[in-house]
């Protein structure tokens, strides 16, 4: 179940806001549990259990880590955990994924294994690994003070505006609204909607229609993928992922909001991006900040030689990659935007030009370097990517008909739409402003964004999974 | 910022998001708009499977899921001018032609992007209809054209698909006539020519099948196979028109009513008795054996017909000339209950629409496998 689904938008949503409004005191957290668990075993999570586990240990490890001054033993432990969350979502996530590999290379010497490992992923995983492991570090550093209660611990996991896509929250920026009861229940919902229905918009009018013309690309065989159609794909998903993400991160927001949580913007723009380096200030800022505190700065940062920062990068946007997937393609992916940062810092790229006009030529640089990198994020395997970025760099205008028959007026026009708020307008400063600024003029747009916006994107999220048969089926 | 704003807001949120549980509380119910029965209630002994039936269903019961399937509709057909593609398709379903005549996208796909070339299409119909007549049973075949195969002057302008769709289509009728396949009935070039003769379209103009009119020339023809003295005995009405909802509006959301010519064919001392399920025989639902009660003249001993909603549309002017019929969807395909039937029947008539025989003879009842099958199973009369 995503937030766009109908069945939660118009049955799960009301179901939990009319518990939480009806509900007081210290109750709240147990019911976030409640509603968490509904959610994420409706969400396909049968592994909730595994999910109940890690968040036990998780809390128990940090309990007795925050009792210990931080000598070898808390370290011991503390490491050991690390290892096991860690642990836990290789083998969850990529045990399949290395099986296959290892075939392949045995097959190519001579050796026959058939016994790939096949493991249903356990949902979310990705997500609430870091945040344990966020936990556990910022409390070995006394970052923030471990969760006073399991329920507590369990409230901040198990919140359901986070739980299956992030943003990754930490524990230290919604601690004091896990102790509190909300003040103004109403006045959180009045807050809260604006950007809920500003994310809803985002993904069901602009992002699920320009993806249609992204998939209508990107289903071509590899030897009819022309330069017009992999350039139409490319920027078609660049424009997908961006409102399809954000727009997601914006209903998160909004949803914790209603409950009486902050949750930090997790996307800034990230188009404006003069630079890559810039981009990735901008970009999944919940992610890129977790790598930089967990990974990166442990790993030395920039402290040390060039040399030593180019391998951190290196290390982290391949991590970054792979923890997009278990593909090969994500690992290029990763390596990709870790050699172009690589690049920038030899180059001096990656400061932004002083002059308007220089601005504006490395924006459109950078999108169109982002945009190549995106291929190799929505290709399905290696070939494709090679098929896609091949036919990139050889101009020829034919457009196949199946991805013609994509561009339909409405397509084109929210496409349009999409391409004007995050080249133009900047439309994550809308979403920000939504949700934080304070002026008539923003009130008025927080109004239509409910009143219209709002109304639209549900009707078309009711509408969206319409899919007749023909004649009547019995 | 303003308390009255925020409460506003508030309550606008509120209204939006509580629609449709307040409209069901006040008495509205979903409506049937997919052409399927709504989702069944979710089962709590299914286990993890519990959640995987709850969203569907939910989906399925809110009120005003139709009406907001409209809307969409409505904003796509004249706000952006063109027809809806539901659900992530990357190209709508309907077509909209000429003289608001709509097509369905489905034939171009199929007629371009078919599952096995056309010859290979041609060659499994004819073994089909060999087997059985070889068995010592008649046979009656045929191909229930599309729309766009019989009147393609209504088709729009500039369809991408439009070229590669007329030579498939030649070529598919050409490998039909030369495939020798036994009781084949070329309704494409009957239907085409009588369009021009009668200058009628002969098919709805809102629906994907042939009108009364149309399915006439078809049923005169096959009896004209059968037995040609019966249709003496026919009295042909054309009663005027009749009102009927189309098949590709409901498919693009915007269900609408449209009028076509009410032809009926009547067989003096014929009536159609009608029975749903025939007792003591294991059968589906969709199987309608239909008995002739009458002194008028019919075709005589059981009759078999393997047909999709093309044979259903024409049923009403073609049961009336057999004394025992049955009737089994083509989608409903079963190996051993097709053979069953086969071997039940004296007479077979199977009849399948064009954009759906390339997988009915790739995958179906035209599949290797299945005639194989069936070789080896009929038995001989």
């Amino acid at each position: 179940m995503v937030f766009s689904d109908p069945a939660f938008l118009f049955a799960f949503l009301p179901a939990a806001l009319l518990g939480h409004w009806l509900l007081r005191g210290r109750s709240r957290n147990p019911y976030l549990i409640l509603i968490g668990s509904v959610f994420y075993m409706w969400s396909g999570g049968s592994l909730i259990l595994l999910l109940g586990t890690t968040v036990t240990i998780v809390y128990l490890v940090g309990r007795f880590i925050a009792s210990r001054p931080q000598d070898r033993t808390a370290r011991s432990v503390l490491a050991l955990a690390i290892i096991a969350t860690t642990g836990s979502l290789v083998w969850w996530k990529y045990a399949g994924f290395l099986s296959r590999q290892l075939t392949s290379v045995l097959e190519v010497v001579g050796v026959s294994w058939r016994h790939p490992v096949s493991i249903v992923l356990p949902i979310a995983i990705s997500f609430y690994t870091f945040q344990c492991i966020s936990y556990l570090v910022d409390v070995y550093q006394r970052r923030c003070a471990p969760a006073r209660s399991l329920t507590d611990f369990a409230a901040y996991i198990f919140l359901f505006p986070h739980l299956i896509a992030g943003p990754i929250v930490r524990f230290a920026d919604i601690e004091a609204e896990l102790v509190a009861p909300p003040r103004n229940k109403w006045d959180d919902f009045a807050n809260g909607s604006p950007r809920f229905f500003w994310g809803l918009a985002k993904k069901i009018i602009i992002a699920d229609q320009v993806a249609v013309i992204a998939n209508a690309s990107f289903a071509l065989p590899n030897d009819r993928v022309t330069f017009a159609s992999a350039w139409i794909g490319a920027l078609a998903f660049t424009i997908q992922i961006y409102f399809d993400f954000s727009g997601y991160s914006d209903m998160a927001i909004g949803l914790a909001k209603m409950f009486g949580f902050s949750f930090h913007e997790n996307f800034n723009r990230p188009y404006a991006a003069t630079s890559v380096t810039d981009f990735w200030r901008r970009w999944h800022i919940s992610l890129s900040t977790w790598f930089r505190d967990y990974v990166y700065i442990p790993l030395g940062g920039n402290r040390r030689s060039s040399r030593r920062t180019y391998v951190n990068l290196l290390i982290v946007f391949t991590l970054t990659g792979f923890w997009h997937g278990a593909n090969w393609t994500y690992l290029l992916w990763g390596l990709f935007h870790g050699a172009w940062l690589i690049i920038e810092r030899l180059t001096g790229w990656s400061a932004a030009p002083s002059n308007a006009l220089g601005r504006r030529a490395r924006r459109l640089i950078t999108v169109v370097i982002v945009s190549v990198g995106w291929v190799l994020f929505r290709a399905v395997d290696v070939s494709q990517a090679w098929s896609f970025i091949t036919a990139m760099a050889r101009p020829m205008l034919q457009v196949p008909i199946a991805v013609r028959e994509s561009l339909t007026t409405q397509r084109m026009f929210f496409a349009i739409i999409g391409l004007a708020l995050v080249l133009v307008l900047g439309a994550d400063s809308i979403g920000g402003r939504l949700t934080r600024a304070r002026s008539i003029r923003v009130d008025a747009v927080r109004l239509a964004t409910v009143a219209i916006l709002g109304p639209v994107a549900l009707m078309y999220a009711l509408s969206s999974d319409f899919s007749p048969f023909l004649y009547f089926q019995f | 910022m303003s308390r009255r704003i925020n409460h506003l807001i508030a309550i606008v949120a509120l209204v939006s998001l509580w629609l449709p549980l307040g409209a069901r509380a006040l008495g509205s119910r979903a409506a049937i708009v997919e052409n399927r029965n709504l989702s069944a209630a979710p089962r709590v002994d299914a286990g993890w499977e519990f959640f995987k039936e709850l969203g569907p269903y939910i989906n399925d019961h809110l009120p005003l899921r139709q009406r907001a399937i409209k809307t969409d509709a409505w904003i796509d057909l004249h706000l952006f001018r063109e027809n809806p593609s539901f659900g992530g398709n990357g190209t709508p379903r309907v077509i909209s032609g000429t003289n608001g005549f709509l097509f369905i996208n489905d034939a171009f796909t199929a007629a371009c992007s078919p599952h096995v070339p056309q010859v290979e299409m041609a060659d499994h119909f004819a073994r089909l209809a060999s087997i059985i007549q070889a068995s010592g049973r008649r046979v009656i075949t045929a191909i229930a054209p599309d729309k766009s195969s019989v009147i393609p002057q209504f088709l729009p302008d500039g369809l991408l698909l439009r070229k590669c769709f007329d030579e498939n289509t030649d070529v598919l009728w050409d490998a039909l006539r030369a495939a020798r396949i036994p009781g084949f009935i070329d309704l494409r070039t009957l239907l085409t020519e009588a369009s021009r003769r009668t200058r009628r379209p002969l098919f709805f103009r809102k629906d994907t099948h042939w009108d009364s009119a149309g399915s006439l020339v078809a049923v005169e023809r096959i009896i004209g196979e059968l037995q040609p003295d019966l249709w003496d005995d026919s009295l042909v009405t054309d009663s005027g028109t009749y009102v009927y909802e189309g098949d590709l509006t409901g498919l693009r959301g915007l269900p609408e009513k449209d009028e076509a010519p009410a032809v009926s064919v009547n067989r003096p001392g014929v009536s159609v008795v009608k029975v749903e399920q025939a007792p003591g025989f294991d059968q589906p639902s969709n199987v309608r054996t239909i008995r002739g009660d009458a002194s008028g003249r019919m075709v005589k001993g059981r009759t078999l017909f393997l047909i999709d909603s093309f044979g259903y549309a024409a049923l009403p002017q073609l049961a009336g000339f057999f004394e025992d019929l049955t009737t089994v969807s083509l989608n409903d395909y079963e190996p051993r209950k097709f053979i069953r039937l086969i071997n039940d029947a004296d007479t077979v008539l199977i009849m399948s629409n064009e954009r759906s025989l390339g997988w009915r003879m790739a995958k179906e009842s035209g599949s290797n496998e299945f005639l194989t099958l069936l070789s080896s199973s009929l038995e001989r009369k």
